[in-house]
Order: structure tokens, then sequence, then C-alpha cells
């Protein structure tokens, strides 16, 4: 990147601005490709927040054209964009800079071709050799596509002829051992700079907002820690089930789909220590700092700390569905959870004794991601019970209606003392007019600018991982009747409020 | 509900007595809000106060623009409509939204009307309506600058206020305003937010050339002060200082390392405001052009011609100028920007102030 500030950014909206540069798209004719990223792409030139000189370039094993590639993606931009195209020369002038490359990914010399392509689009569209490789394509092929790249000097570590960077996608492995041979290939190819591991979770506003509220708010840092905080609740709860990709998620399940990744970035969130600067690097040692001190559990640990679940056989919305074992793709003797809640601790000074509370599932009653934070009672109880629950909780909902809000405990008008919950209540939609940018919008400019804060590392990874595997361990040994089950549409197993302390109850959302 | 509530969130005026406004607030939202505990009703949200002092002949344009902007940004907005009479009168309605979740969310627009006495008491009548920790903000459409009184005793209890220049009657005294009162911007700037956006990503990656730029030309037809405003933050941005006026639209600047550089306004007939700059550098014999193109007024179109320099032309939407848009980006933004305060300055020597 050129040193030398643009002066005529300073002031601006926007103080940055990403360097040319060519997008390359390895999955091209792919779901995310038309579902998420060739939106958000659109809507970022749209926005003139991409580069002037800028080229999307799909990749894929297809033949089609550059024509049959721009119609495709006009279609996707119709179908999932934010906004449509006012008319069509505004739909030309992105096409322009969209282009499709065919390339077997298993075949090295199919990345010549790549290149050469790619060395034409520097010379007529200004690219300035600089490129964003983003792998939207099934993990099997990231070491093989990262290879043949750097046999192809593609990517390198050298980034003198411009700059170089990676976007992979999850999973980013399988455990802790494969985690680790996929991070060592891809360090023995490029820096860790260069690598973009992304969590499109990282990428919404509550969870951007998260830190704001923290540092950006004298008020609430005080009382951030084991002194005020009686536990906090995660809940990533999904209506959807398997869908179409029963064989996947039977080698996968809720741990590694959900828990490894999101939740643990979420909790990182929720736990970290303010970092002593807004840069990338300072705000992701912190995160790392409290994924390493997530303890690796005994078989012991996990039989008493997690139960794991199938959905059986029930109604959602009105509508019956199938149990878990029933499912296309899914084994009947299977023992893959669709189902998990686990209590754990840090062992920090911060937290030292606060449970955590984490759970995920999927045909759950509703489509709702929140970090509930639940303030201790107060030590002495002047008053006779309150109507509902008591009790302060500051609540993060995530999606779908992203806001914050909090819970406090107010008088009932009239001259009886009777105490109500009440709701102080904050909501993007209502608050702010104007819509949120999509995850992946904001993610991609990130990548485009260097900016690498909202990216997952490599030692972040590995200690969830650590985790998840320490768990995976505990749950094999299990006999199998520990398997519980819930009926579609309810909220969870029975088993899962055993796992609360004193008279915590899971929240009703 | 009862009906004046009805009445009220459906956007109808209701007529009150000016000295007991807040309490009939309080009565008409109190049957809507109560009914909110199931998680459907109506939030009453206030993100900031908006005060209009407008003329009363700009009613209905002006009612519009509170109107989209109450509809992205909940708040209170308190308009003072100047006419020809000699008292207070006073209306309230609120204006809803749906939110998601199918609830709604309404802030409240307060409409009084005076004559010119009542005008020239202005911060008596407007400051027990602004609402307590939230931004309150001042828009003066008016075509005369508020009286050095008004600007006195409201500013300091506003947090911002927003005038347009290109109303102005007197747009070299209103400049004067804005260069003296850094929490004072014109609407306009917010109107060339594009236009600053296009020059900027020229020079993205390749800043060193912007230092070497020698010659500045704005073409704009209409009222003067868009060119001058838009020349004054190409000057103030390259840090050129101003040096001497050759003639009304020639002017002779000092950039950083000492060298010579101008500034030229062209004027064409119409008033279509902003048509074209011009960046140039005799060193590098080239130039960088943003230009709204005639066939496609509601676009930018950015060119450069430089040896060595990407001719890949470039295309930026111009949403059309909507005074609605350009309270809502002020709002959105810090009160006072250096930038701004150095191109009002510059545009006000431009001008011949
Ligand atoms: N879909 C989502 O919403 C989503 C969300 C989060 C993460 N992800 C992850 O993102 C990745 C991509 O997901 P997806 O749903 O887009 O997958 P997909 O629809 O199956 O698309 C796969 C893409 O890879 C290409 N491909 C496969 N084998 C190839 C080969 N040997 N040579 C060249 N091209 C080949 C396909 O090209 P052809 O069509 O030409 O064969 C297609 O473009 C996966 O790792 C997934 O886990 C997806």
């Amino acid at each position: 990147m050129n040193d030398v500030p643009n002066p005529f950014r300073d002031g601006l909206t926007r103080s940055d601005a990403p360097a040319p540069c060519v997008f390359v798209l390895f999955g091209a004719t792919g779901d995310l490709t038309a579902r998420k990223l060739v939106p958000a792409l659109w809507q970022l030139v749209r926005g003139g927040l991409a580069p002037k000189q800028f080229f999307v370039l799909g990749v894929a094993r297809r033949a089609k054209s550059d024509d049959e590639f721009r119609a495709e993606m006009r279609a996707a931009v119709d179908k999932f964009g934010r906004d449509r195209p006012a008319d069509e020369a505004e739909w030309e002038a992105f096409a322009q800079r969209l282009g499709y490359c065919v390339c077997e990914f298993t075949q090295p010399a199919a990345y010549q071709a790549l290149a050469q392509r790619l060395r034409g689009i520097d010379a007529s569209h200004g690219t300035a050799g600089n490129r964003l490789y983003y792998l939207a394509v099934a993990p099997e092929f990231f070491e093989g596509i990262t290879s043949s790249l750097h046999e192809a000097e593609l990517i390198g570590p050298d980034q003198a002829g411009g700059w170089r960077r990676v976007v992979i996608e999850k999973p980013f492995g399988t455990d802790l051992a494969s985690a680790a041979r996929l991070s060592g290939h891809l360090h023995g190819l490029l820096t860790e700079d260069q690598i973009y591991r992304i969590d499109h979770y990282l990428g919404k506003e509550t969870v951007q907002n998260l830190l704001t509220l923290r540092f950006g708010n004298a008020i609430f840092e005080p009382l951030w820690n084991r002194n005020h905080i009686e536990h906090v609740q995660i809940t990533v709860a999904e209506t959807e089930g398997i869908g179409r990709r029963g064989e996947f998620y039977d080698q996968t399940g809720a741990l590694r789909d959900m828990v490894q990744n999101h939740m643990m970035q979420l909790l990182a969130l929720v736990a970290m220590e303010p970092p002593v600067t807004w840069e990338a690097g300072a705000i992701r040692d912190e995160k790392a700092k409290v994924l390493r001190a997530l303890p690796a559990w005994t078989p012991a640990q996990v039989a008493s700390r997690v139960v794991r679940a199938q959905y059986t056989r029930g109604t959602l919305a009105g509508v019956e569905m199938p149990g878990f074992t029933e499912e296309a793709g899914i084994a009947p003797d299977s023992l893959t959870e669709s189902y998990v809640a686990m209590r754990l601790t840090l062992d920090t000074w911060r937290w030292s004794g606060v449970p955590f509370y984490l759970r995920h599932g999927k045909r759950l009653p509703k489509r709702t991601t929140e970090i509930a934070i639940a303030f201790h009672q107060p030590p002495l109880s002047l008053f006779p019970p309150t109507v509902g629950r008591s009790g302060n909780t500051l609540v993060m909902r995530i999606q779908p209606d992203e806001g914050i809000s909090l819970n406090f405990v107010a008088k009932v008008p009239g001259t009886r003392l009777t105490l109500q919950a009440v709701k102080m209540d904050f909501g993007y939609g209502s608050s702010f007019a104007q819509t949120s940018p999509e995850a992946y919008e904001r993610l991609l400019l990130d990548a485009m600018l260097g900016d690498n804060t909202l990216f997952t590392r490599e030692d972040e990874v590995a200690s969830a991982w650590r985790f998840v595997d320490s768990v995976r361990a505990g749950l094999a040994e299990q006999p199998r009747d520990t398997m519980a089950g819930y009926a579609v549409g309810s909220w969870g197993p029975a088993a899962a409020d055993a796992l609360l302390d004193g008279d915590a109850t899971w929240r009703r959302l | 509900m009862d009906a004046p509530t009805t009445a009220f969130l459906g956007g109808m005026p209701i007529e009150v007595d000016p000295t007991a406004i807040d309490r009939v607030l309080t009565a008409l939202w109190k049957p809507a809000t109560e009914e909110a505990a199931d998680g459907t009703g109506t939030t009453r949200l206030a993100l900031g106060t908006l005060v209009v002092v407008a003329d009363e002949a700009r009613a209905a344009p002006v009612e519009a623009v509170c109107q989209a902007v109450a509809a992205a940004y909940p708040s209170r907005i308190v308009v003072f409509l100047v006419g020809a009479r000699d008292d207070v009168s006073a209306a309230v309605f609120a204006t809803c939204r749906r939110a998601p979740g199918g609830s709604q969310v309404c802030g409240e627009t307060i409409v009084l009307r005076g004559g010119e006495r009542q005008a020239a008491q202005l911060p008596g009548l407007v400051l027990p309506l602004l609402l307590p920790d939230v931004l309150a903000t001042l828009w003066w459409d008016r075509s005369e600058p508020p009286a050095p009184a008004t600007v006195e005793a409201l500013l300091p209890l506003t947090d911002r206020g927003l005038i347009s220049l290109a109303r102005a009657t007197d747009p070299a005294c209103c400049l004067g305003l804005l260069t003296t009162q850094p929490r004072v911007a014109d609407l306009g700037w917010f109107e060339q937010h594009t236009w600053r956006e296009a020059v900027a990503q020229f020079f993205d990656g390749e800043a060193g050339v912007a230092a070497r730029m020698d010659r500045v030309e704005v073409v704009s037809s209409g009222a003067d002060t868009a060119g001058a405003l838009l020349a004054g933050w190409l000057a103030g941005q390259l840090g050129w200082e101003p040096a001497e006026r050759r003639s009304e639209r020639h002017t002779r600047w000092r950039r950083t390392d000492g060298e010579a550089a101008s500034v030229l306004l062209t004027r064409l007939p119409g008033d279509e405001g902003l048509w074209a700059t011009i960046l140039s550098s005799s060193e590098l014999a080239g130039d960088w052009r943003v230009e709204r193109p005639r066939e496609a007024p509601g676009s930018l179109r950015l060119t450069a011609h430089c040896r060595d320099w990407c001719q890949m032309p470039g295309r930026l939407l111009l949403p059309p100028p909507d005074t609605a848009q350009a309270i809502l980006a002020a709002l959105g933004r810090p009160v006072v920007n250096e930038s701004r305060q150095r191109a009002t300055a510059h545009a006000a020597w431009l001008l011949g102030g």
C-alpha cells in the first residue's frame, strides 16, 4: 500500500480506501458466491467503496464465457442483492469488471492460464498486481489450491510486486491436528498476515457493537467481572434442520459446526480484556488470551458439563417434521448431536467462578442468536418477590432483530409495593432507519483494506479446537443412552436444565 | 386508544396551547405507549431534537423534508414558521413508521406559527422544547441569515446549526457566519459529498501525485457558492494558501513547496449546480476530471489524462440534491469538521470576502 496519505480522504466519511486489486473468487459457480459474495461485491462497488481499479475474476470447473458468468451474477444480484441496479448502465459498469476463468482446481497447469489472465487484467484494468484470493470451496481443496497458486508464483510471502491475501471459509480443520496441518501448510506459503479466516458472525453489527458498548462507555466495564456478573448465556438457536446437508452434518455435528467457531468467537469478545489499542493485533491478542484460558476437559468433566441431544419428530410452526435420525443422509444409528449445551468457566482473575452457559441447537422454536449477561441479585431482598424474573440482564441480540436491551425491576404503579421486571430496549432497526450492511460487505472490504481485526487468527483457531477436541473425546466415551432427545419445536432436552447453577434458568427467548 | 391519540398517531395536527405543549404531548402519548406491553405497540423515540426555522411560504416543502428526516431519524421536530401574524399558535402530530417485528416507532412534530416579533424571541420559544441529553440541531431555512442575537442565544444551546448558502439572499454574509461558527454548516456541503469522494478516489494509492497538482478548475452554473466551496475544499486539502485575486474568476495560490498554483471558477448559464472539476499538473502534463455528463446527470464520470495512468473511466452514482438527505448526512457526521472549515474560509476568499 502507498504510505503517503491521500490528502482528499482527510475528513471524508471514509478515511481509508482499498488499493486497486483483483478479487479472485474460487468456487464462482457455487452457492456462497451467488447468495453472498457477488451481491456483497456489487454493493461495495455500487456504494463507491470498492477500489476504482478493481476486477472480480470467478474461477471454477464448469466452462463458461465471461458473458455467461456476468448474466448469472446479474441474476444472483437481482435475487439476493440488497439493492438492484438502477439502470443497465450501472450494471454494465460493474459487469465490465467481472470475468470468468475455467480452472480444474486439481490441475496445476490450469494455474498458468490463470496467471496469464491475471497479468492481462493488471494491464487492462490497472489492478497493480494486488490480489485477494477467496476460496469459496470445500475445505479439501484449500491445500491443493494454495499449493498450485504458490507453484504458479501467484502467492508467496514476498509482496513486492503487489500484495497477496487469501481468504478461507470455515471449517478451519476438523480437529486440532488437522487445523495445525492446514496452518502449517499455509504458513509454508504465506505469512499469517496474508491469511484471512472469515467468520461472518464477526461482520455483524451487534457483534462489533459489543466492543463499542464495553469499551466506548465508562459505565459497563467496572461491572464486567466476577464481582457483578452472576453468569453469561450465549444462545445460537436455529429453526432449520439439516436440509440437504445430511451427510456433511452427520460428519460434523453441532459442536464443530457452530461451537468451535462462531460461539467461541462470541465468548472471546464478551470475556476479553480491553485491548491496548484499537488495532487488529491488539484486539486479536486479547481474544486469543480468552481462548487460551479454556481448559481441556477430562471425560468426567465433560460428563458433568455438557449435554448433547438429537431432535425427535415433532411440530414446528404447525408443520410436523421428522426426527434427526430420520433425515436424509443421517445414519439411523447416528451419534451426531444436533444440540449441545455446556457450562464452562474461564480461569482468569476477571472471570474465575462465573459460569458461561452456551447452547446451540437445530429445530428449536425460534431463530435467535444472543448474548445475555445476568448480573447478581441485590445482596438483601428488601422487597416482595417480583412479577416475572428479577435481576438485571443485559442482552445483546445478534440476530434476527439486532439490538441491546437491559432488564431491571421497577415498582408497579399503585398503592401496594409490587415489583415488575421491565426492559429498556435499543433496536438497530427502529433507532437507525438505515439498513446495516451485510456482514460479508464489511468483511470483504476489510480484507481489501488489509484490516484483519474481524478475522480469526491461527492461535485462536487452535485454542478453540483444543477445547472442543477434549469435549468430543469425552462424549465419545459416553454410553449411547446419554444422547438425549428433544422434540422438534422445543427448547432442547430437559437434561440441559441441570447444567445451570442455583436458581438460574435458560432464558426463554 | 382514545380518539385524539388515534388522530395524533395518524399524523393529524392537533391544535394545542403553546404554553402547554409538553403536558398535552404526555397525555396524547400515554394511551399509545401503554398498549406497547405486548411488544407490538408503539414506541415513542427521539434520537435528537431538530429545530427548523422557515418562512410560512415554505411550509409545504419544509414539511416534506421533515417527514423524510423523521422517517429515518425518529426525533422531536420543532418547526417555527414565520408569517404575517402577531401571536403564536401551536399544533402537534406524530410521525410513525413500522419497525421490524410489527411494532411502530414514532417521533413527534411540533409546528409553531408566529410573526417577525416572535421570531425575534425565538430562543425563549424553542429552548423549553429541546429534549435533554440528545443532540439538538438548528436548521435555518430562511433566506435571511439569523440575527446575531439569535445566533448568540441559540447556538450555545443547540449542538449544531445548518443553513443553506444556495438559498441565501446574501451569501457573503452567510459565509461570514460559517467561517466564524465552526458548528454551523452549509447543507450544500453535504450534497457535495459524492464529488469529494470522486476526487479522492483518483488518488487512493497514488497520493504522491496529488502534491504535484498546480491548477484547479470548477465548472458550475447557478449559485456561485457551490463552485467556490468545492474549489475551496480542493485547495484546502492540497494545503494551498491564497496569494492573489486576479479577477472574480481567477485566483493565484501558493503550494506547500512554495510553487505557484491557480484556481479557476468557470460559470455556465443555467441553474444546475456543479458540472465538472478538473485538477491539472503541468509537471506531469496530465489532468484528472470529474464530470457530470449532460446525457447522464445522475452520475459522475472520472477520467484521467496522463501518461502511465490507468485510463479506465470510473463512474459514481450522484444522488439528486435532496435537503432531507443532506440533513440526515449532517446528523450522522461529527459537528465540527476541519476540512469543511478550511473549505468555507477559502470559499469566502474566492468570492471576495
Ligand atoms: N453456502 C453457504 O452459505 C456457506 C456458508 C458458510 C461457509 N460456506 C463454505 O464455503 C465453501 C463453499 O460453499 P458453497 O456452498 O458455495 O459450495 P458449492 O455450492 O458446492 O460450490 C462449490 C464450488 O467449487 C467449485 N468446484 C468444486 N470442485 C472443483 C474442482 N475440482 N475444480 C474446480 N472447481 C471446483 C464448483 O465449481 P463447478 O460448479 O464448476 O463444479 C463450485 O463453484 C464451503 O467450504 C462451505 O463450507 C458456505
